[in-house]
């Protein structure tokens, strides 16, 4: 059923590496991520994955994350005084919560998105509790708020969630009004104690999964992170499905923290092939609208990626002036296409009025 | 839990009800229900609470009076823990928390309840008998009952309502005089402000917490500090507006207040406004005016 996936740290390497691509500049900090999966690792703890369609019907799943901000102090946690900044003990502890209240004992996890930070969460608490981690996850990519799920555009309630701070205070959210109550509920906490919060939420079950969630997205981000080990990583990025969008040297970069999220922006000057060509993206944590000499190029749901002309995925804090990027597009899941996954993730999450048109569609 | 002026503007809707039934589902059968502080609305809640499950109430509360932060209370002065705690509103949203400390557990509140719109209701508290009996401040409810009464017959009878109301709290007369000023802004899901009668400045967060005069301490939390309108009805600090008249009136706290862990608990709020000093207590104040 289960089989064992990252068997050695090259591989978790490379999973990391595919993860931060999907994370379209944000999905938490890859350098976290690689060290909350070494250190299960290191344990000596497997990791087992599972194909959507072999989950029984009636197996208890939920989804443990980290939210949190940049900006968020690093605070010494309560749960493991060793660990200070990215909340493992917390995620590890918000799933032991929602399973003591829901009285069920989960078979498996999933990840809540894929991207260098929160994927690894999924994944540690998997090894931890020695459960299985599904292949799949709610998005097929990184995405800014939480009640941006492929769940919620089924329909399917991200209660009851639980949430867990550094500090010990442990919460139960047993019903909100909708998704967009509850991202904002957990959003609170990170501001009231001004530091990360682990949270498990979407506490369903496998009947629900089989068309609710993004399948095959832990395989897909591996695959990813293999082929741009290769001589040529766009080339191959390309052949997994990506889009050439743009290569240039960033002109301008900046972000600020605001309200829990990372909103900014890059500039790049086309270099090669795109020589005398300008190209621009927007972000809120994660890349959201692009647009090529003044021209909106690529807008979500789809995937706008920032990679080093080495083949390396850049998180947006980290883009540099006078540095060189390449920008590749990809495809969103279908389920982000639908008139509900564009209400919720679409043109409209950025207030424009134009109808979604699809990453490559445009080009001219 | 909320902020007064929003609860003024939308109105009050049960929602303690919510909150007491998620409580119930969580820890079981409840026998009693008692008033967490004393107030307009939240003495009245618990009745109304109690009189839908068909349940008694308390003559008490945990406080003798209104309370910003919800460790300022006896129960928790007296070692019981506020957790659970249950919020609810009454747009199907919940919350329960269990927080690491009494403080942690009012800033956690209060941020959801300021997501759920800053209405909220809360119930909290859960103990025994045994810890009520040892911790509450007794007899509340009936004495809000004979203040209203001392109030409402003075005035049918052309009394003075300021010295009937002197009378029926034990309490002191601070000042009086037409409110010449009221700032207010809301800051972490309080109203704040300051309001400038007679001779004096008030400082609230949501409730009274301080009055000066000049930069003398004349009355401070635990004690009371209570507005009453000269024409007899009583006024909260979102019914304070310039021009009306009013008396403002010192009642001692309780005496299960009445000491440094007392005053300590509203010692962050005497911080911010600049007074580093101890518990000064009323009785004491008036006399060395």
């Amino acid at each position: 059923m289960a089989n064992r996936i990252l068997n050695n740290e090259g591989d978790i390497r490379d999973f990391i590496r595919g993860c931060t691509v999907l994370g379209t500049g944000g999905g938490g900090s890859p350098e976290e991520g690689l060290k909350i999966i070494e250190k299960e690792f290191k344990r000596g703890k497997n990791f087992l994955l599972i194909s959507v369609d072999e989950l029984p019907n009636d197996a208890a799943i939920a989804s443990p994350y980290c939210v949190g901000s940049l900006k968020s102090k690093r605070v010494i946690s309560v749960y493991n005084r060793a660990e200070r900044g990215f909340p493992v003990a917390e995620c590890i502890r918000s799933f032991g919560l929602l399973e003591e209240y829901t009285h069920k004992k989960f078979f498996a996890t999933i990840a809540t998105e894929i991207g260098g930070g929160n994927t690894a969460i999924a994944f540690a608490v998997a090894a931890r509790s020695e459960i299985p981690i599904i292949d799949g996850d709610l998005a097929g990519r990184s995405v800014p708020e939480c009640q941006q799920t492929t769940f919620c555009i089924k329909n399917l309630e991200m209660t009851p969630f639980s949430i867990v701070t550094p500090y010990g205070d442990e919460i139960i959210v047993p019903r909100v009004k909708d998704d967009f109550e509850g991202e904002k509920v957990m959003r609170g906490m990170v501001t009231a104690t001004g530091a990360n919060v682990g949270v498990t939420s979407h506490p369903r079950v496998g009947k629900e999964v089989r068309d609710s969630v993004v399948k095959g997205s832990i395989t897909f981000a591996l695959k990813i992170g293999r082929a741009l080990k290769n001589k040529n990583p766009v080339d191959s990025l390309v052949e997994s499905g990506g889009i050439l969008l743009f290569r240039g040297v960033a002109t301008k970069a900046s972000w600020k923290d605001k309200g829990g999220f990372t909103p900014g922006e890059f500039e790049l000057r086309g270099i090669e092939e795109f020589e005398k060509e300008a190209y621009k993206v927007s972000f809120k944590n994660e890349n959201l609208i692009s647009w090529r000499n003044e021209k909106v190029d690529v807008t979500i749901p789809d995937l706008i990626c920032t990679l080093t002309p080495e083949g390396k995925p850049v998180i947006n804090p980290n883009v540099r002036k006078g540095k060189e990027y390449v920008i590749v597009g990809f495809r969103a899941p279908k389920i982000w296409r639908t008139s509900k996954g564009l209400e919720l993730f679409g043109p409209k999450y950025l207030g424009l009025d134009s109808k979604y048109i699809p990453v490559g569609n445009r080009r001219m | 839990m909320g902020s007064p002026a929003v609860l003024l503007k939308e109105g009050w809707k049960g929602e303690e009800v919510h909150s007491f039934e998620r409580m119930e589902n969580l820890i079981g059968k409840i026998d009693h229900i008692a008033p967490v502080e004393t107030g307009g609305l939240n003495s009245f809640t618990p009745i109304h609470n109690a009189a839908i499950k068909n349940l008694p109430v308390i003559d008490g509360d945990g406080a003798g009076r209104a309370i910003p932060e919800l460790e300022q209370t006896t129960f928790h002065l007296g070692g019981v823990r506020v957790e659970p705690i249950c919020l609810a509103d009454s747009k199907g949203n919940s919350a329960i928390l269990y927080p690491k400390s009494a403080k942690t557990g009012e800033e956690a509140a209060r941020a959801i309840t300021t997501v759920y719109g800053m209405a909220a209701g809360i119930t909290c508290y859960p103990m025994s008998g045994r810890q009520l009996k040892s911790t509450i401040v007794p007899r509340t409810l009936s004495l809000n009952e004979r203040v209203g009464k001392a109030l409402r017959e003075a005035k049918a009878s052309g009394e003075n309502v300021v010295e009937a109301a002197l009378k029926v709290t034990n309490g002191y007369l601070l000042t009086k005089g037409k409110i010449k000023k009221k700032t207010e802004e809301v800051r972490g899901g309080f109203d704040c402000g300051k309001v400038y009668v007679g001779d004096m400045v008030v400082d609230y967060k949501n409730e009274n917490i301080m009055i000066w005069k000049g930069n003398k301490p004349i009355a401070m939390a635990p004690d009371s500090i209570c507005w009453l309108g000269l024409d007899g009805k009583p006024l909260t600090n979102a019914d304070i507006s310039e021009e009306i008249e009013v008396a403002v009136i010192g009642k001692k706290a309780h005496e299960r207040w009445r000491r440094e862990e007392g005053f300590n608990l509203f010692k962050h709020i005497f911080k911010i406004l600049g007074y580093d000093g101890e518990y000064e207590p009323i009785d004491e104040l008036i006399e060395r005016v």
